[in-house]
């Protein structure tokens, strides 16, 4: 009959939609093949020229990373590697409280994409997630887990995600993603306490938001106390 | 263990117990300076406030081997005239005291601990209790160095780093009756917030990347 072929049409129609409409999760495999061109080395340099540190960041904008501060601690320059090629970095924006900061690459060469942001005020306790980073300078290293914990304020704001995907010193400044391949945090510190088994913390990315308002805060009264120290 | 380090029995009276942490923390915190005055061989006890405004203090701390002293003050912004509130010997090498703190106004406290290998270690915060409000301060001593840890316990559940603490500058005396803290503005410190630093770094840790300071305008 004519009508029940119709009513089959709309209901494949409408299974369709429903199954196109929702964002599909992919293997980790498939999600790092999607992030991996987005995250790079952070490598650091003293005064001489010579290696100090290294850490990871993450394309968020065409020609544009999040890291952690901390990875750049005590550096007098840092360059972006990925495969041998080397970028020469520079700071854009601070936030040293978050452990927050922006960093840019002139060389128009650098034609990283930009990795999608999710929203990280809508995460949940179990989901799966990957980190991409470069734990103890090895580049590209991917692991997997859960979020195991979402840590929040009195205000319950979203202070931290915990994550059983485990990372280590290097990782910091590297991406922790979704199963669709999207941001969701900066993987920023492990609790090595004793007995502590893959407690491991990324900051949110939402916290981008806030940061161009909370680096001119910051910046605006560093460079103030400098001022009137020199004038005293 | 050193051939130097104290051996302390049972056997000693809490006065020597005083005695020697004193000497210590004197010998190797202040040994240069040569005191104007007869050093008092102990400090006074601290006498906790009894009428007015108060706030409880529990204190606690991690096992020592060492000997350790805990201390207020009778003048709490300069942190001058120590007053024992309790030590290693009357706790058996963990601290665990308690008493009173005058509320709404500064508090400093002090711990002095003598490692064995004569090693010591002074740490002094300054923070402003409140009203009926319970803290607990918590000395760790480690291997490498000792710290205070400031707590409002006052729900037990919800312990919370103490928001008006901040750590004063240590300074060595040989006199008890002496200033422990380097001079700060405490009001300034005490009223300043509190924000949590993640990076663990100083602004002048990035100095020479951050971006450019604005150049003000001349016109201005």
């Amino acid at each position: 009959m004519p009508g029940n072929n119709v009513r089959k049409f709309l209901s494949f129609l409408s299974l369709a939609l429903l199954c196109c409409g929702e964002a599909k999760a992919l293997e980790p495999d498939q999600v790092f093949k999607l992030i991996s061109p987005s995250v790079w080395l952070v490598r650091t340099f003293d005064a001489d020229g010579l290696p100090l540190s290294s850490g990871s960041a993450v394309v968020i904008h065409p020609y544009k990373l999040i890291t952690n501060c901390h990875v750049l601690g005590r550096a007098r320059s840092f360059s972006l590697v990925k495969d041998r090629v080397s970028y020469k970095g520079a700071l854009e924006e601070v936030d040293i409280e978050r452990d927050f900061c922006l960093i840019s690459v002139a060389d128009e060469r650098f034609d990283a994409p930009a990795v999608k942001l999710a929203d990280s005020d809508h995460l949940s306790v179990g989901q799966r997630v990957v980190t991409l980073g470069n734990p103890r300078a090895l580049e590209m290293t991917l692991s997997d887990g859960l979020i195991s914990r979402l840590q929040k304020n009195d205000e319950e704001q979203l202070e931290a995600i915990q994550t059983s995907a485990p990372f280590s010193p290097g990782s910091s400044g590297g991406g922790l993603f979704d199963m669709e391949g999207r941001l969701i945090g900066i993987t920023q510190r492990i609790n090595v306490s004793a007995g502590s088994q893959n407690l491991n913390f990324a900051l949110p990315i939402n916290w981008l938001r806030d940061l161009p308002a909370r680096s001119k805060a910051q910046l605006d009264e560093y460079y103030a106390a400098a001022k009137g120290a020199a004038a005293k | 263990m050193s051939a130097n380090a104290p051996v302390i029995t049972r056997q000693e009276s809490d006065f020597d117990m005083k005695r020697r942490v004193l000497l210590f923390a004197s010998l190797l915190a202040g040994c240069a300076a040569r005191p104007q005055a007869p050093v008092p061989a102990t400090p006074l006890d601290y006498l906790a406030p009894n009428t007015g405004p108060r706030a409880t203090l529990q204190i606690r701390s991690s096992q020592v081997a060492g000997v350790g002293m805990f201390s207020s003050f009778e003048d709490q912004r300069a942190c001058k005239g120590t007053r024992m509130i309790t030590n290693t010997k009357a706790a058996q090498n963990q601290l665990k005291a308690s008493t009173a703190l005058r509320a709404d106004e500064p508090a400093s406290l002090w711990f002095a601990y003598v490692a064995p290998g004569n090693r010591v270690c002074n740490v002094a915060m300054t923070f402003k209790p409140l009203k009926d409000r319970n803290y607990l301060v918590y000395a760790n001593v480690t291997e490498l160095a000792c710290a205070l840890l400031i707590q409002d316990i006052s729900d037990p559940s919800n312990p919370k780093l103490e928001p008006t603490r901040f750590a004063r500058t240590y300074v060595a005396t040989s006199n008890h009756d002496g200033t422990h803290c380097a001079a700060t503005d405490v009001d300034t410190q005490l009223a300043k917030p509190r924000k949590p630093n993640l990076s663990g770094l100083k602004m002048d840790d990035l100095k020479a990347l951050l971006p450019a300071a604005p150049v003000e305008d001349a016109g201005k």
